[in-house]
């Protein structure tokens, strides 16, 4: 559920170094207890994140909430895939539902990022059983969306 | 409900939670006064509150980042003197015609489990859902531990067409929906629970799928979604539905319900949000930003 080569932050963002890059995304935990997320709203390029600070939105079945910058530093890129699947962030939150890259500041904040243990331990990693019972829940109510009232659902 | 619920933060001194009673607002006047409590909680300056509100004059409201397209007809709703208002929550499009509405703006620490999305909403609902059975509806959430009979005869829809695991189903009927936004550690969560549901009225202005018949449109909403008047079996008065869901939010909640009114800082800051968001067109109209960057 949290990969160990990762850093995450507590307002549920993971992030993984490639050099001066940094990708930040949501983390599984996060992407679970929101439900299937229906709209991402990103930060274009150039953008500056402040740490602790929301940096966009995202709404999931039921709510609006802010995505917490876990670092300080500017975009470089945005995953535009995602806005227009925002569901492959409960897909593959680790993967294709990335959300963006930042060039962190020098002293960003990155030290103080989490290990997957200590983030772990900081949201109380639910049991295998939970995740897939809330797995199996949202299938069957993604069945009923057969109306299409809300193609966009 | 159990119990076992994780430790409550205390929600200001003895679980005094402030009662907001506020008299009937257009749609820009309501959105921008739970906002400005959301606000005023996130600086501290307000304690944890329930407000209890109605339309006048009756408005459509819609979800932060729902597309204002065909399916929410703009010129019926202008043409009956309806407000159209986009909510600073999610979901899908409301007719708040003949409704109570609520909102609770907390922190997370002032509600058990508040900090998890289903858990806070478990936790304020069984505020609306013991008022509701005060009269008599018993009424639970869509899924999660009451089996899918309730979920099955749910169905999709702008928001009261479809029951969502949040949501308050009583028959197998919505009968509450709700939203939540949360910022900073702050919980907005607000809600519709409509007294009587004009079937007519509903689909003029939010017609849905205009290549669906109406007549199915129109059975698929009456199959999904129930006021409390037809529940309860007979006709239910605004003043008697508030009284049981604040009757229902003390016990269910274990708080005290203070009268109060907004603070000095919430009427500004409600006052200015209408004016510069909430009544203005650039933020009802908003395209959700995918398309404003295309």
């Amino acid at each position: 559920m949290f990969p160990e080569d990762l850093r995450y932050h507590e307002g549920h963002a993971w992030v993984r170094e490639d050099g001066e890059e940094l990708t930040i995304g949501v983390s599984q935990y996060a992407a679970d207890e929101m439900g299937e997320v229906i709209f991402a709203e990103l930060p274009e390029e150039g953008a500056e994140l402040e740490r602790d600070e929301p940096y966009g939105s995202i709404e999931s079945a039921k709510a609006v909430e802010d995505l917490v910058a876990p670092v300080s530093g500017t975009v470089v890129r945005r995953n535009e895939a995602v806005l227009d699947a925002p569901e492959t962030i409960n897909d593959e939150p680790y993967g294709e539902g990335w959300l963006i890259v930042v060039r962190a500041e020098e002293d960003g904040g990155l030290d103080s990022l989490l290990s997957a243990d200590e983030y772990r331990a900081h949201v109380g990693a639910p049991d295998a059983e939970d995740t897939v019972e809330e797995e199996e829940e949202e299938e069957a109510l993604e069945d009923e969306e057969e109306l299409g009232f809300d193609e966009d659902e | 409900m159990s119990d076992e619920v994780g430790p409550r933060a205390p929600s200001g001194p003895a679980g005094a939670w402030r009662l907001v009673l506020s008299e009937p607002a257009d749609g820009a006047r309501n959105m921008a006064v739970d906002e400005a409590i959301f606000r005023a909680r996130a600086e501290g300056l307000a304690p944890p509150t329930l407000r209890l509100y109605a339309w006048r004059p009756p408005a459509v409201s819609l979800g932060r980042f729902q597309a204002l397209d065909e399916r929410i007809d703009v010129s019926a709703i202008e043409g009956r003197g309806y407000g159209l208002v986009r909510r600073p929550t999610g979901g899908r499009a409301i007719l708040h015609a003949v409704e109570l509405t609520y909102s609770v703006v907390v922190r997370e620490t002032d509600v058990a489990g508040g900090e998890a999305l289903m858990a806070s909403y478990r936790e304020i609902s069984r505020g609306i859902e013991l008022g509701l059975a005060y009269l008599g509806v018993e009424a639970a959430l869509g899924s999660g531990g009451e089996g899918a009979g309730a979920r099955e005869k749910a169905l999709p829809t702008i928001c009261f067409a479809k029951a969502a695991r949040c949501d308050l189903v009583a028959d197998g009927r919505k009968v509450v929906g709700s939203a939540q936004t949360r910022s900073r550690g702050v919980i907005l969560q607000h809600g519709s629970v409509p007294l009587t549901i004009d079937l007519d009225d509903l689909l003029a202005v939010l017609p849905g799928p205009r290549d669906r018949p109406l007549a199915e449109r129109r059975r698929k909403v009456r199959e999904a979604a129930v006021g409390v008047c037809e529940l309860v079996g007979r006709p239910v008065a605004l003043d008697e539905l508030s009284g049981a869901v604040r009757l229902g939010f003390a016990r269910a909640l274990n708080v005290v319900l203070r009268a109060g009114e907004l603070l000095p800082e919430e009427e500004a800051w409600a006052e200015e949000l209408a004016a510069t968001k909430y009544g203005a067109h650039e933020w009802t109209e908003k395209a959700p930003p995918r398309d404003d960057a295309a």
